[in-house]
């Protein structure tokens, strides 16, 4: 009995991997890549888990099918990286002996997932980057698609600009210290409101992106400056959705609150009149910039070293733009 | 009407299970060489299917690829045996590469920055065993709390930055190749293989593992040193993980205190795919190796196959399920 259990097992693992194969291949409708018929490209995800991600493998994929449906492109295929610079390397490898015509690379890392790009380059396969940098991305991608944080900052300075005029107290809650995204944004912040004499930062604190810590400085400020607290301008929209609703919560509805990312939560405060601003992150942009680089390199075309897409600043008026 | 069912299965199946392969009954066939032909079969299938996956270059890439679990698993294969777990392994790759990021920047001196972050991770291996074996801990809260700690420490070291290496030699650890063919990391996987075989196999110490996994009172009897034993295997796994934190580390060329989660998974699974029993007591380094080719393949295969990575997990996962009821049938049988 135990030795027909045995053999019943060992076949059934071997069933699974035989049987399962095809049939998922089939699904995703993917045929073995092969160089030589018709252009292959490869992607090489961050992860398919985390939401904003998901934007960019969507926008992209959406391009990439409809390249296929016309006959532009033969194929193309995905790796999820699962968020570790390792396994990203490892991918690379894989990409290399699928032969792939182009890859398009979101790192893990920006030290990490260096060497993912080195070998794919070594293999003279000509790269995308998307979404951010690895430390060798100026000097050996073919083209770097993503949106400058800097932007986001300057929007932000701006619409407080053009919300209460030429002067006016803020706070300034960052993202976490040494993180490229909130240095830039607060670079952004700082470009725009330094210009104005009228404008003074009250405190600027390391919120570390988080909701939690924002929510706290909030409170602290409110209970320190009282009504010459003006606005608190976030680097992300978890800070902005908790500094925002900490305001409420303390009767000063009116202190003006901005943030990044356009997540849900912030969206709907936004139309529901709470949360006056947040500024989207055009991640299924990205996705789609950097899978139409993608195909133009194939192509043989010329393709710019780098390429921005806009941030875009969403307020009441053209909120529902956003909420699907 | 039951039992007429049973007897008539059981008699097939004995027949079938007195049959010979190979010159070799058929029970002992299975436990020997069982999970070597689920690979076989696994290989076979994938190469079908995926004319890439047969290159020479891809199974390069495929042996680069497991290197660090590989080594791992070598190491995880003596706790097990002992009857222990350690779960610390991820967070000591972290460390691993913090200390070499450290003490390359500061010195600029590879060896040094090598065997620091190796003999850093032998120290916590021996506190995990001291713990263990001295206040008799269950191993899996032991290094589950310390799995915590060495993490924390990591952080502190690197202040939770993550740090590019300049040193140019040091990448070649895990991604140069020996004449442009064989990968370094292979080489050193072959040669912790070697030596963990050389350990378990044909050493007193190796005895002793085997005697304090499969029955700790009668190895205390018999006058074997359990609290040494234990502490040894533990040490053992530290020192893998830093030898694995080093591969990895040059791999990603950059010293990130947050890598390595979840790498424990990996090793544990390939030691148990491989034969190495819960209980302790029971595995080989041949196995182990097997085990841990399976994985490598899991992936590979199914990344060339273009399957989601979700299907790699439950396949994963169905395969050390099955490796478990596997050996459990076979030593069930045994006895």
């Amino acid at each position: 009995m135990k030795k027909f259990f045995a053999l019943f097992f060992v076949l059934v693992f071997a069933f699974v991997l035989v049987a399962c194969g095809p049939a998922e291949t089939a699904e995703t409708g993917g045929e073995e890549a092969e160089a030589e018929d018709g252009i292959v490209i490869g992607w090489l995800q961050k992860n398919t888990s985390n939401v904003f991600e998901t934007y960019i493998n969507a926008g992209g994929e959406a391009y990439l099918d409809k390249m296929v449906e016309d006959g532009v492109i033969e194929d193309y295929v995905t790796f999820d990286g699962k968020t570790d610079p390792s396994t990203q390397i490892s991918q690379a490898n894989d990409m290399v002996n699928l032969g792939v015509d182009v890859a398009i690379l979101q790192p893990a890392e920006a030290d990490g997932s260096a060497p993912a790009l080195q070998v794919l380059v070594d293999a003279g396969i000509p790269v995308v980057v998307v979404n951010a940098r690895t430390i060798n991305t100026d000097e050996l991608a073919t083209s770097y698609v993503g949106s400058d944080d800097v932007n986001a900052g300057e929007i932000m300075g701006q619409f407080i600009i053009d919300t209460l005029g030429e002067s006016g107290n803020y706070g300034h809650l960052m993202g976490m210290m040494g993180n490229s995204a909130a240095i830039q944004r607060a670079e952004g912040v700082h470009n725009i409101l330094d210009q104005y004499e009228g404008w003074v930062l009250l405190d600027e604190q390391d919120a570390e992106w988080s909701g939690d810590k924002a929510s706290k400085f909030t409170q602290d400020w409110i209970q320190m400056y009282g009504d010459d607290l003006d606005a608190i301008i976030c680097a992300n929209d978890d800070m902005s959705v908790a500094a925002k609703s900490a305001a409420i919560a303390a009767g000063r509805a009116d202190i003006v609150v901005i943030g990044v990312d356009a997540i849900e939560a912030a969206l709907s405060m936004v139309k529901a009149g709470e949360l006056e601003a947040t500024v989207f992150q055009d991640g299924i942009g990205q996705g789609e910039g950097a899978a139409r680089t993608a195909v133009e390199i194939a192509q043989g075309k010329e393709v710019p070293k780098e390429q921005w897409i806009p941030f875009v600043l969403v307020t009441p008026e053209n909120v529902d733009e956003f909420i699907d | 009407m039951k039992s007429a069912v049973t007897n008539l299965t059981s008699s097939i199946i004995s027949r079938l299970s007195t049959g010979e392969i190979f010159g070799m009954r058929r029970d002992l066939f299975l436990k020997r060489y069982g999970i070597t032909m689920v690979l076989l079969l696994m290989v076979v299938g994938v190469s079908i299917f995926s004319p890439t996956f047969r290159t020479t270059r891809n199974l390069l890439s495929v042996l680069e690829q497991i290197s660090v679990n590989g080594v791992l698993a070598l190491g995880m294969v003596f706790v097990i045996t002992s009857g222990e777990i350690d779960l610390s392994i991820g967070s000591m790759l972290a460390l691993t590469g913090v200390i070499i990021g450290q003490v390359l920047t500061a010195t600029e001196s590879m060896f040094l920055a090598i065997v620091v972050s190796v003999i850093a991770c032998a120290i916590f291996g021996f506190l995990n065993g001291f713990l263990v074996a001295k206040f008799k801990m269950f191993s899996f809260v032991v290094t589950l709390s310390t799995q915590l700690v060495i993490r924390g420490v990591g952080y502190v070291i690197s202040q939770g930055k993550s740090m590019s290496l300049a040193d140019p030699n040091f990448r070649k650890i895990g991604l140069g190749r020996i004449w442009g063919v064989i990968p370094n990391s292979v080489l050193i996987l072959l040669g912790v293989a070697a030596i963990a075989y050389f350990l378990l196999h044909w050493t007193k110490f190796g005895r002793y593992i085997y005697a304090v996994g499969g029955n700790k009172q009668a190895a205390l009897a018999s006058g074997v040193n359990v609290f040494w034993t234990k502490v040894r295997a533990f040490m053992i796994m530290g020192i893998a993980s830093g030898i694995a934190g080093v591969i990895l580390t040059s791999r990603i060329n950059a010293a990130q205190p947050n890598i390595g989660m979840g790498y424990e998974t990996d090793a544990i699974a390939a030691c148990v795919i491989g034969g190495a029993s819960f209980a302790g007591g029971i595995s080989t380094i041949p196995g182990t190796l097997v085990g841990i080719v399976i994985i490598g393949v899991i992936y590979n295969g199914m990344n060339l196959l273009q399957i989601d990575s979700y299907y790699q997990v439950i396949v994963k996962g169905l395969l050390i399920i099955g490796a478990v009821l596997l050996d459990m049938f076979l030593s069930r049988k045994r006895n």
